[in-house]
């Protein structure tokens, strides 16, 4: 993307961004989302977020690639587990990306 | 800014003290990742500043990266923060006697902290004045917006360039891992995870990274439904990401 393709995209994510945070505060109370609708949005971080995160692990060059020679899909896994069990922010990044390392380091 | 402003602003500030530490590294790789898909460092700090929302902005770098069109970086951004139109309701009735100039600089630094802690303070002494409560929220919210340009800047002007080799743009799938995953705590949300993960990539040859949109959406109706059909305790949800 170009600088000034980029330059665009941060005045756009910051005007929807802006427009979320100042949508009640400054309309008090003049509009309102059926209940059904605030509901399904609940679901809206886990569902986009793993739309984002499964392709970036999974798809290497183009296509899926499943084998054990993607070394992104152990690394992906564990730092899955860390986040779990943890739910240490730091020492997800680190462990996911030493484990990507480590496994490519050893020919994965 | 009198004593009692001051007070209320220290208040907030110290509840908002132990998330600073966490939030510079993460600012820091945020700069680095940025300029690693091609950001220029001002550029880069320049998102940190206007944007302001950490989940938000790696969903569109990760998409950047991805080589998807405008339209769909606008849109994902859009459903990963439509979270603060929530806190935005919720927090509407208590500043409305606030003038128009204090309700749009407090709505810059509006996050899931600055929303968490005023809620909070507001629990503990529901008739605190408005005059003192708007220093509480600032102290709560301001300096992480601070923390957060500061770190971004640091990552993007002397986070060096690295090498192709170490596969830096894993860091970004890694980051929303470690967001989510911790808030997903129930079938419902798990249920939406994995569903919209799954079509991800069975709709992934999809044109304009349209898999992505019909991934979420399915995957939010798939937690909706489980919700309701199998009555999972929406009390335990409280997810925030």
């Amino acid at each position: 993307m170009s600088q000034s393709n980029l330059i665009l995209m941060i005045v756009l994510t910051a005007a929807v961004t802006y427009g979320l945070r100042i949508s009640f505060i400054v309309a008090a109370g003049r509009y309102d989302l059926p209940p059904v609708v605030q509901k399904i949005l609940t679901y809206a971080p886990p569902a986009v977020l793993f739309a984002l995160i499964t392709p970036a692990i999974i798809i290497r060059n183009g296509s899926a690639d499943l084998s054990l020679g993607n070394a992104r899909i152990i690394a992906g896994l564990i730092a899955i587990v860390i986040a779990w069990t943890t739910r240490n922010l730091f020492l997800t990044i680190i462990l996911g990306m030493s484990v990507l390392w480590g496994l490519n380091y050893l020919g994965f | 800014m009198n004593k009692e402003s001051r007070d209320e602003f220290m208040l907030g500030f110290k509840k908002l003290m132990p998330v600073l530490p966490a939030a510079i590294p993460f600012g820091m790789l945020m700069g680095v990742v940025a300029v690693d898909i091609g950001f220029w460092p001002s550029t880069a700090v320049l998102n940190s500043a206007l944007v302001y929302a950490g989940t938000a902005q790696l969903a569109a770098m990760q998409l950047i990266g991805d080589g998807a069109g405008l339209p769909i970086i606008v849109l994902t951004v859009l459903v990963v923060n439509l979270r603060m139109m929530m806190y935005s309701a919720a927090l509407a009735e208590r500043f409305k006697n606030l003038n128009l100039r204090w309700k749009l600089l407090m709505c810059h630094v509006l996050t899931d902290q600055a929303y968490a802690f005023t809620w909070a303070r507001y629990e503990e002494e529901p008739d605190l004045p408005l005059d003192r409560m708007k220093w509480y929220y600032m102290g709560s919210a301001a300096p992480l917006g601070v923390i957060w340009i500061i770190s971004t800047s640091l990552g993007a002007w002397f986070g060096t360039r690295i090498p192709a080799s170490w596969e830096l743009d894993f860091a970004v799938p890694l980051m929303l891992i470690a967001m989510v995953v911790p808030n997903i705590r129930s079938l419902a949300s798990l249920t939406a995870a994995v569903v919209s993960g799954f079509l991800s990539i069975a709709a992934a040859d999809m044109p304009l990274n349209l898999g992505l949109v019909v991934a979420a959406v399915i995957g939010m109706l798939a937690g909706y439904f489980e919700e309701i059909w199998f009555h999972s305790d929406p009390a335990q949800r409280g997810e925030q990401t």
